[in-house]
């Protein structure tokens, strides 16, 4: 794809995520997504998962993202996903991102002995409550549900985490330049002591290493695209988090305190960012479990990027 | 004059690099395997014989033209002979540092220096420095004092120099000297390419703190230059600079992110485990990774010609975080051993450990490249 | 209580200031790192005799000046803002150990210490193992990184005896003791290794009494570790300040761009707070000795923050010449890294702290 291609395409997303809320497979249809995928994958789910960033979309493409890649182990029709969070005795509990119709299948990840299977469940069999998300504008809920007596033996689990990493990092990386984009707007307009305060080293020099943090994770990102290897993607969704989690400090200090009200949009950013993070592995524990692997690892440790 | 042609590997990096992996691993070269040297001199004169040998087996002719004594390919070529000599276990010292950083900008602005010296130093039979800094101008390279003025068919340099790496040892020096006003800051600069042993050269090694004397101190006391010895035009010295940074800043920060993935594996071998060590080699493992991922698009870049320019700062910031994220692990994980260190090895891990302290230093402090990402990455207003 | 020294302790850091001054300059100390002793003689014996720096926590029965942890610690400050090449530390702890042990100590050792005339090194970190023989006790064991051991004339060493631990006392020249100079990242101090082969040896304390009168003395070595720290932190402090007044770059003095600037408010900050929090470890162990474990070790991890940051911040502030051999910022950074490490790392003090609070709850 082109650069002109990609923006047209771009403001096509941009218009159809605006005020999205659920599932929004037709409209994507309707656009020729399959084709745009077929095409280049990389580029059609960093820009899909940039315009949901960019938009605050409150829509189910991550879900069916790991859906597709598992498409052919699970039920044709499953429509949601459960998340892996902590797990408790014959239960499998999770989160889910929006909640089921009785009818809907939902995909849980079940880990026995280190080996990971899927329950596939009708919505009416889970429990859920509301979860008060961190973000106040998604309306998530922690579900439980007895484990089926069948389980779905997968080969495909682990790269459809790697592709909802990658589609992570996409949005949290997105999430960053808005919220790095905010800063640089109000510290050049707001004016102290006689100049713009971005004009004082203290605040450019945040910002400079605001920027230097979305790079690394933008390099990652295209390091994980490039090969499809799980590991890259968990390097590029541990900084993609690291970073937004710097930037918005960053951010949250050069506004002042307009940035922390309501009324300005930083917020916005942060806090969708925050909730993001906390999907398939917050940054800090994915810089424990690296920690581990290098502990761990005899000999030469993966150095995944090559020129 | 004969034609002279692109080696078999000029075009063909995965070739290059399974065929140099395996040079690397045959028994000629054991003799350099795990070496570091306390003394810094001692360790480039050790070391050169390694380039020798890589060298005339052809490998170490790729990245240069053939104008230049070399073989074609470009500074990807570089990155693959960082990557097998640390896999190897073999040395990247300060020549390997000093020619990513000085081969190409002679190659571009000087053919017919690079033509008459560069294989030389290629061929680890010399080195040159690099005088930028002087006392005065450190961060502010612009307000340099070094004095070049032309003579008949001669530049007659006077001033003086400061951090030139390797410069007692090295046979040249690529100087950034000012042949305008005083006020002309960078639009009155040239560089010039000086032999060390031309009368009124004086130069003397400076100990670091770390006890190695890597860097040294120059003097030029009407030191008489060829005009011919210019390196690009006359006046052009800062467009040549900065062209050069940009191999100091990014193509050096692929070497660097090599190395330290070895030291990075070297260091989890003799630290017990933890959660201080989990969170320590997590994060110095995924800022490695992270800058080789930010490195790598750069030095495809700079391969195909483009000009990276002020987005270099990000590299050289990255690498200085990684640097430190690298021995700091060390210094908090080694514990005792690093403070009390009677045993070579640990003695090692001190050097390097003030080496990382001046990773944020050198080639442009980490607060001039905040600086530069600021005025032109983010455009933000000046002050 | 009080939260400032008062004006007596202000002249008691003025003079000592004013000593080292004359005796303690970079010179001086590069001379000492040289000398074979590792401190200067004449010196030592001024600091002794005229300050009566050794011995100023020492009872004046034991021929000290009676004073107490704060005074020590305010000595021990300027000690680190000289980088003084002294056994001044030794002659603190080793006092401290055998007074703690009371008649158990030879008579007149501590008086011999106050006055300069005996040092007395601690090998108390690891432990030896102890056997009692028809001719008295007899010790085992080797001892890392031990403190003045070149020159000392007798060492304190934990040993076990059937499981028990106890202290005792060792001749240093005795048959059954050798000692290694260690090489270690600073060069102002002296370290051995000390290694015990059936070394003859005295009791000073047994069981329990030895357990608790070695926490106390690594407890002091603490608070007075931490105010070194606290006087490296202030010097680096004040030469970064400096250099940032003087060093022009870009037409101006660097202390104008907010960069430098601010890095040097946030050491200002850190070493306002070491600085208090080591004031209130010595203020309590002079006063409330039941609680000198946790201020202790608050105080050296504050301190090791405080130096950390200074000595860092110092040489990027500096830039080149910050980071070559003939710069004192280098000295001073690698004194810190030993304080550091001397009686566990900061990591180690957080863990103990953090038991302490559970033992507390």
């Amino acid at each position: 794809m082109n650069a002109e291609e990609i923006a047209l395409l771009s403001a096509s997303l941009d218009d159809l995520l605006d005020g999205a809320v659920g599932d929004v497979s037709e409209a994507l249809a309707e656009l020729g997504w399959d084709e745009v995928v077929a095409d280049d994958e990389a580029v059609a789910t960093r820009l899909l998962f940039t315009a949901h960033a960019r938009s605050r979309a409150r829509t189910t493409i991550l879900d069916r993202l790991v859906l597709e890649t598992l498409h052919g182990e699970v039920p044709a029709l499953a429509s949601a996903v459960l998340w892996p969070s902590a797990r408790a005795g014959g239960e499998i509990r999770g989160i889910l991102t929006h909640l089921p119709a009785d009818d809907d299948i939902v995909v849980a990840p079940v880990v026995r002995e280190s080996t990971t299977s899927l329950a596939a469940v009708r919505g009416a069999e889970l429990s859920g409550v509301p979860l008060h998300t961190f973000d106040a504008s998604l309306h998530w809920f922690e579900a439980t549900v007895a484990a089926p007596a069948e389980l779905i033996e997968t080969t495909r689990w682990d790269s459809a985490v790697a592709g909802a990493r990658r589609a992570l990092a996409s949005e949290l990386i997105a999430l960053s330049h808005e919220v790095l984009r905010l800063a640089v707007e109000h510290t050049s307009t707001r004016t102290q002591f006689g100049a713009p305060i971005a004009a004082f080293q203290a605040v450019r020099h945040r910002l400079a290493d605001a920027r230097v943090a979305i790079t690394a994770a933008e390099g990652l990102l295209d390091v994980a695209f490039g090969g499809r290897d799980p590991l890259a993607a968990q390097f590029a969704k541990a900084q993609a988090g690291r970073a937004h989690q710097l930037v918005s400090k960053h951010a949250i200090q050069v506004c002042g305190a307009i940035g922390a009200t309501l009324e300005h949009p930083l917020h916005l950013y942060i806090d969708r960012g925050i909730v993001l993070d906390s999907l398939l592995g917050r940054w800090e524990d994915m810089v424990g479990e690296l920690g581990d692997l290098v502990l761990t690892r005899s000999g030469v440790l993966p150095r995944l990027v090559e020129v | 004059m004969a034609a002279v042609r692109n080696g078999p590997y000029a075009d063909d990096l995965p070739a290059y690099r399974d065929a140099l992996h395996r040079f690397l691993g045959a028994s000629e070269l054991d003799a350099w395997r795990g070496c570091y040297i306390d003394d810094v001199a001692e360790e480039m004169q050790f070391v050169s014989g390694m380039v020798r040998t890589i060298y005339d087996a052809d490998f170490g002719k790729y990245g240069f033209p053939v104008e230049a004594g070399g073989l074609g390919g470009d500074v990807r070529h570089w990155a693959v002979m960082y990557d097998e000599l640390v896999v190897a276990g073999l040395p990247l010292t300060g020549q390997h540092s000093l020619l990513t950083t000085l081969a190409q900008p002679i190659a571009r602005y000087a053919p017919h220096i690079a033509a008459t010296y560069l294989a030389a130093f290629a061929r680890g039979d010399e080195w040159w420095g690099q005088g930028f800094s002087e006392p005065e101008a450190g961060s502010d390279l612009a307000s340099l004092r070094c004095r070049a003025v032309l003579d008949g068919d001669d530049y007659v340099v006077s001033g003086q120099k400061l951090w030139t790496s390797h410069g007692a040892t090295a046979t040249h020096t690529v100087l950034l000297c000012r042949t305008g006003t005083t006020e002309s800051r960078h639009k009155g600069l040239s560089m010039l390419f000086l032999d060390n042993d031309m009368p009124g050269v004086e130069i003397r090694p400076i100990y670091l703190a770390s006890g190695r004397a890597e860097l040294a101190e120059c003097f030029f006391d009407e030191v008489r230059v060829p005009a011919d010895r210019l390196i690009g035009e006359a006046g052009q010295g800062w467009a040549v600079a900065m062209y050069l940074l940009q191999f100091e800043r990014a193509v050096y920060a692929w070497q660097r992110a090599a190395v330290l993935l070895e030291r990075l594996e070297a260091l989890t071998r003799v630290v017990p485990s933890g959660d201080l060590a989990r969170r320590q080699l997590g994060t110095a493992y995924l800022d490695l990774i992270g800058l080789r991922a930010r490195s790598v698009e750069t030095v495809r870049r700079l391969a195909a010609g483009e000009t990276v320019g002020p987005e270099a700062s990000a590299d050289k910031l990255l690498l200085g975080a990684a640097e430190q994220s690298v021995y700091e692990a060390a210094r908090c994980l080694l514990g005792e051993q690093f403070a009390f260190s009677s045993d070579p090895a640990m003695r090692r891990w001190g050097q390097e450990w003030w080496f990382s302290r001046t990773t944020t230093i050198y080639g442009g402090a980490a607060e001039v490249q905040r600086g530069i990402i600021a005025d032109r990455v983010l455009n933000l207003p000046k002050g | 209580m009080q939260f400032r020294y008062d004006p007596v302790h202000e002249e008691l850091a003025l003079v000592v200031r004013r000593f080292l001054d004359e005796t303690s300059t970079d010179a001086e100390v590069r001379d000492a790192m040289g000398s074979a002793l590792g401190w200067d003689a004449a010196t030592v014996k001024r600091l002794a005799g005229e300050l009566g720096a050794f011995g100023l926590a020492v009872p004046a029965e034991h021929g000290g000046a009676g004073s107490g942890v704060t005074e020590l610690g305010i000595v021990l400050r300027e000690a680190g803002r000289a980088l003084l090449c002294a056994p001044l530390l030794s002659a603190a702890l080793g006092s401290a150990l055998l007074l703690d042990v009371g008649t158990a100590a030879p008579e007149g050792l501590v008086a011999r210490i106050a006055a300069g005339d005996a040092i007395v090194a601690l090998a108390t970190r690891a432990t030896s193992s102890a056997r009692q023989t028809e001719q008295g006790w007899r010790l085992a064991g080797s001892h890392e990184w031990v403190l003045d051991g070149h020159v000392a004339d007798s060492f304190v060493v934990s040993a076990t005896t059937e499981q028990r631990p106890a202290l005792f006392l060792v001749d240093a020249n005795d048959a059954g003791v050798s000692r290694e100079p260690i090489e270690t990242v600073d060069g102002t101090r002296r370290f051995v290794s000390v290694r015990l082969d059936d070394a003859a040896a005295t009791v000073l304390a047994d069981a329990g009494d030895a357990k608790a009168a070695v926490a106390r003395s690594h407890d002091l070595a603490l608070i007075l570790l931490a105010a070194e720290q606290v006087g490296i932190a202030e010097r680096c402090l004040a030469m970064a300040t400096d250099y940032a007044k003087t060093r022009e770059q870009f037409g101006r003095p660097i202390g104008q761009f907010q960069a430098v600037k601010h890095k040097l408010a946030s050491v200002v900050l850190e070493v306002e707070a070491a600085s208090a929090a080591v004031m209130y470890a010595a203020w309590i162990a002079d006063h409330d000795t039941e609680n000198v474990a946790e201020v202790a070790r608050i105080a050296a991890y504050q301190a090791n923050e405080a130096s950390t940051l200074a000595t860092s911040e110092n040489i990027q502030i500096h830039g080149g010449i910050g980071a070559t051999w003939e710069h004192p910022a280098h000295l001073y950074l690698r004194r810190a890294t030993i304080n550091r490490q001397l009686f566990g790392d900061p990591q180690a003090h957080l863990e103990r702290l953090a038991k302490l609070i559970e033992e507390r709850v």
